[in-house]
């Protein structure tokens, strides 16, 4: 029913916007062939069909391209990037905002996505909770929010677990497969990928509500700290545009990611993200939400 | 992965101009198709990448007989030996030997992936962040013990590689960075294509145009009645194209150590048993065991990550940008099946091509020679430009072309590649060593 709802309501966008031909300059902030990049690729698609006129500007990294949307003057400049994390991240160390356009009217969508705890396949998951381990665990967050996760993990399973630090998702899965790590918590497009695969088992997300197959961690390891039920949030911004534009764009892209049948959603579904159908008004909570727990991780 | 032979068919192409063009080859290639192959998909990258260089090895030994250039620093053997020859007279038997050798290469190559493939996808699962370690500790090791011509060779460019490698986002955590003093267009860090363009490229090509043929000899037609092969020569190439193999597999050793290595071993073998056809056994080991060491020497890349050779860099930055995982989670049966029919394809056309029709390249590389240098000049800096513009690092590009430019002019008679080296290599290097003081719990 719902499903429907949401078909009959993104058929009449594409009607409305179809006959505006509307211009619009998205930024693709993310690396050439990176995952933000894939989906931008999909939601142009999208875009086009829905009568818009969609000017595709590289972007170089997820910095860079958020660099270059805050500097933009033109009518219309869209982005999509996780803005509450980057600039959480920019406020601590005390430079500029990556992504300077935080209003309600901004904020046009959101994805959010989760991270799983993964183990090398063959190995059992539920003995890294056991009490008095000396393991290693694979983070990818950055040293300060590395080390935050491994501590509490230290106290709450009474351990003395190990943080290895690493650059990629993918090298994380590389680490387990190898033998580096015992454990690791890594974004779930690829503990989905490798789970398929037959090398890793995930059991357990960050994710509250379970959501992809997989349990929540934080009732699992029985502790309420916030780290255990932290989203990424993605964000899609835009700027210089009137409020009816705003309102409308809204709309149309609400809907696009949430149609399991746009090209989109079907990305969305793929990288194991969870599309929002939030006002604007609750996209800004949410940018709050997430932007105030990273600061706190950050801490 | 399945075949693709349109991308077979342009990376060959790729492979005959770049395996001819003196000293600077395949890293060269690699960059000017820079605009061309990051608009690919990391199968096809792959194909035309590994049949460019399978097929330049075939091409290399064109201009080093003709004209005594060396095509690819490995082709050095085939300028003593294959001119010499060529010299007396007997360019086409130089020709065909060199072209015999690096075809055996490429079947026993094929053949030891057949015989040893399942091993290697084994073997991959156990290469993790201590045996990284020991690897880039002993590239680092080889490389520095490298004979140099002064201490600034020496002790300098390894540390002026090792520093320029540092600046950017921190190799083992991508949330912090280094050497960057609060300028946010150097997180990406040096970029290498400017880096290596303007540090070695355009120097070397400001020689090489300086320099352009001096000594050649009269190029004939290809016939099949003045070539020859003896047997024991066949058995020779089997070896060499076997020693080849493992040998390139050592990270850090180069084609050229593999090629003059088994020119050396052949020499004395010559000697110690007093074998006939002195120059042509030279030529046939040093041939084969580049030709095998060719796609060895790309397991490294393939299994760790790590760049071993300047157009491997190019090669590791473009799939590295398009979030490919290199080792156990993307080297597999399927990887495997696709190196073995490029290894087919292209040991049968760099066959046709460095042999049969080896003399038309070589009439053809003798009339462009003169332009070739500058044109080529030309298209580096642009591509480099435009590759700046791209990523939105203009500036950045720009600013490394210029100054070390200026720095490899007047480091024109060094051995400016040790600099590059250690770039390539440094990333590799700190973020396995820390990632292993983290795993001992000692940071």
């Amino acid at each position: 029913m719902k499903i429907n709802i949401l078909l009959i309501m993104f058929a009449f966008m594409l009607s409305v916007s179809a006959s505006a031909g509307e211009k619009i300059t998205m930024i693709l902030a993310g690396s050439p062939g990176g995952t933000f990049n894939a989906f931008n690729a999909e939601l142009i698609k999208d875009l086009e069909k829905a009568g818009y006129e969609v000017d595709a500007q590289p972007g170089g990294s997820m910095i860079k391209g958020g660099q270059i949307y805050s500097g933009l003057n033109k009518e219309n400049v869209f982005v999509f990037l996780p803005s509450s994390q980057l600039n959480a991240e920019d406020d601590f160390v005390d430079r500029e905002h990556t992504v300077n356009t935080t209003e309600k009217h901004n904020f046009m969508f959101g994805v959010v996505n989760y991270k799983s705890l993964c183990v090398k396949s063959g190995t059992d998951l539920n003995t890294v909770f056991n009490t008095g381990n000396l393991l290693k665990i694979g983070m990818n967050e950055g040293e300060r929010i590395n080390d935050k996760y491994v501590e509490r993990w230290n106290k709450v399973t009474k351990s003395k677990n190990i943080m290895v630090p690493y650059n990629s998702s993918g090298k994380q899965i590389k680490g387990l497969v190898t033998g580096d790590i015992d454990v690791t918590l890594v974004n779930e497009a690829k503990a989905l990928r490798f789970s398929k695969e037959g090398l890793v088992t995930c059991n357990y997300t960050t994710n509250p509500n379970s959501g992809n197959g997989f349990d929540p961690l934080a009732s699992k390891i029985n502790d309420s700290w916030f780290g255990w039920k932290y989203e990424y949030l993605l964000l899609g911004h835009l700027k210089n545009s009137d409020t009816e534009f705003s309102k409308r764009f809204h709309k149309v892209v609400t809907a696009i990611i949430n149609d399991p049948t746009s090209n989109a959603g079907k990305k969305i579904a793929k990288n194991g993200w969870f599309a929002q159908d939030l006002s604007q008004k609750d996209l800004k909570k949410k940018y709050k939400k997430v932007y105030k727990a990273t600061s706190k991780l950050l801490k | 992965m399945e075949l693709d032979y349109t991308f077979i068919v342009i990376g060959s192409l790729a492979g005959v101009i770049g395996g001819m063009m003196p000293g600077v080859g395949m890293t060269l290639m690699m960059i000017s198709a820079y605009p061309l192959l990051v608009s690919l998909e990391v199968e096809q990258i792959f194909q035309l990448y590994i049949s460019a260089i399978l097929v330049s090895q075939f091409a290399g030994s064109i201009v080093a007989t003709y004209f005594a250039i060396p095509g690819e620093m490995s082709s050095v053997p085939a300028i003593i030996e294959g001119h010499g020859m060529a010299k007396q007279g007997k360019a086409n038997q130089a020709i065909f030997i060199s072209a015999f050798g690096s075809f055996v290469g490429g079947i026993v190559t094929l053949l030891i992936l057949l015989l040893f493939g399942g091993l290697l996808l084994k073997a991959f699962l156990h290469f993790n962040t201590v045996f990284n370690v020991f690897l880039v500790s002993l590239v680092f090791v080889f490389l520095f013990l490298l004979p140099t011509k002064n201490k600034m060779e020496k002790f300098l460019f390894p540390l002026a590689g090792f520093v320029l490698g540092l600046i950017g986002t921190t190799p083992h955590d991508n949330h912090n960075s280094w050497l960057t003093f609060g300028v946010r267009d150097l997180e990406a860090g040096i970029p290498l294509m400017g880096l290596m363009i303007g540090l070695y490229s355009l120097p070397l090509l400001t020689i090489l145009h300086k320099n352009r043929i001096k000594e050649t000899i009269k190029i004939t037609a290809f016939k099949f009645n003045q070539i020859s092969i003896k047997l024991y020569q066949f058995g020779l190439s089997i070896f060499y194209a076997v020693y080849g193999f493992f040998l390139a597999f050592v990270p850090g050793v180069g084609l050229d150590v593999v090629s003059n290595t088994a020119h050396k071993m052949q020499e004395a073998v010559n000697k110690k048993f007093k074998l006939p056809d002195r120059m042509e056994n030279n030529l046939l080991a040093a041939e084969t065991a580049n030709n095998s060491g060719a796609l060895s020497i790309m397991l490294p890349l393939l299994a760790f990550g790590l760049p071993t050779n300047t157009s491997q860099a190019i090669l590791n930055n473009i799939l590295t940008d398009k979030n490919y995982l290199f080792g156990v989670l993307s080297f597999n049966q399927s990887f495997i099946d696709m190196l073995l029919g490029i290894v087919v394809i292209t040991s049968f056309l760099g066959f046709l091509l460095a042999g049969p029709l080896a003399s038309l390249l070589g009439l053809f590389f003798r009339k462009t020679e003169k332009f070739i240098y500058v044109a080529l000049g030309i298209v580096l800096v642009l591509v480099t430009l435009y590759t700046g513009h791209n990523s939105l690092n203009l500036p950045v590009y720009l600013l490394t072309l210029l100054i070390t430019f200026i720095i490899g002019m007047y480091l024109r008679n060094y051995n400016v590649l040790r600099i590059i080296y250690f770039f390539m290599v440094t990333p590799f290097f700190v973020e396995n060593w820390l990632r292993l003081a983290f795993m001992l719990d000692i940071l």
